[in-house]
């Protein structure tokens, strides 16, 4: 297999691996906010916080070139000009979603209690989110 | 910082055209000029084919890339 | 004065206008939250806001993309500027909900007064660095 190739197939398992960490990282924020979690203690919550920390701190090492630092061959096809204009594209979307999720939660926090933590945590996962799926699809779109 | 090195300027200069008048003629603004020539900003391909039929010269002859230095 | 030459004008006077925008912005916030927690001080926040969240949208090429002057004023390289400053906006929007977290959870400060830290660092990060990337083209 070619150093192309390879880049490829790891460019789409990676496309592949930031909608499930989208998708995980969506569970992660909601589910406290159902009701059956409401009742849940004080450790078991720390414990949901701490988890969704470390996956926004291991998403947030994905969305950045990091590849580049490494010396590894694969580095440089991994994280080139076309990955470098898609990432830009993401985090650009990202911000917006910031900014949208942030107005909607201003407003459903008129009229409904919303906890603040609950707040933060939707926005940053609502970035992230948004972010991570832009640059998976047009990773993907690209690799087509 | 750039894997591109230009001699835009050189070119530019040569004809005796401002930065505002290279604009001009290419359709952009003098910014996008003046960050290419610094090697700050990097212009897609088309407005490096753009620049170097305004100039009348390969685009090759205007962007070349460091390391083939 | 011929369009280059307006454009560039346009460009820096927009440039300067993001930046007392963006301060406007910042200090209302920090009025709003602080000293003045009023209405009218929370209404005039938004109004500012969604000027600025308006400022970063490309509305010169979405409204009048065939006007000469536009097309200078929304080149390649005020499109680079734009998603850079998104960019950095992102990363302030990010830092300011992580760095909110822990005021959060004593009840010193509600979700509203969370998103509104979170759109104003990411607006004022966004427009502060729109604005100067601009104006650092154009010198």
């Amino acid at each position: 297999m070619t150093m192309v190739e390879r880049a490829e197939r790891k460019g789409r398992a990676r496309a592949v691996l930031f909608y499930m960490m989208g998708g995980i990282l969506t569970v992660n924020v909601l589910l406290p906010l159902l009701p059956l979690e409401r009742d849940g203690d004080p450790a078991s919550k720390a414990v949901v916080l701490g988890s969704w920390l470390v996956m926004i701190a291991l998403t947030l090492c994905n969305l950045l070139p990091i590849a580049r630092l490494t010396r590894h061959p694969l580095a440089a096809f991994m994280d080139d000009e076309a990955t470098g204009a898609h990432r830009i594209k993401a985090l650009a979307a990202g911000f917006w979603a910031a900014i949208l999720s942030g107005a909607v939660l201003a407003i459903v926090a008129s009229y409904r209690t919303v906890g603040a933590v609950d707040a933060a945590k939707l926005i940053i996962t609502a970035a992230m989110v948004v972010a991570l799926s832009s640059f998976a699809t047009q990773e993907l779109r690209a690799a087509r | 910082m750039s894997e591109l090195l230009n001699s835009l300027k050189d070119e530019r200069e040569r004809l005796g055209l401002t930065q505002a008048g290279l604009a001009e003629r290419a359709g952009v603004s003098r910014k996008t000029i003046n960050t290419v020539e610094n090697g700050v900003f990097v212009p897609s391909t088309t407005l490096a084919l753009r620049l170097a039929r305004v100039l009348g010269r390969p685009v090759e002859a205007i962007f070349r890339l460091a390391d083939d230095q | 004065m011929d369009s280059i030459e307006l454009a560039e004008r346009k460009s820096r006077a927009w440039a300067v206008m993001l930046y007392v925008l963006g301060a406007v912005l910042l200090l209302s916030e920090l009025i709003g939250m602080t000293v003045l927690q009023r209405d009218f001080v929370d209404g005039f926040w938004l109004g500012v806001a969604l000027v600025c969240a308006v400022t970063l949208l490309p509305w010169r090429r979405w409204l009048k993309p065939d006007s000469p002057i536009n097309r200078l004023l929304e080149d390649e390289v005020v499109r680079e500027h734009r998603r850079m400053s998104c960019v950095a906006g992102f990363w302030a929007g990010l830092a300011s909900a992580l760095g909110t977290a822990p005021f959060a959870h004593d009840g010193m400060l509600s979700a509203y007064d969370v998103s509104r830290v979170v759109a104003t660092a990411a607006l004022f990060a966004a427009m502060v660095s729109f604005a100067t990337l601009e104006l650092r083209a154009a010198r």
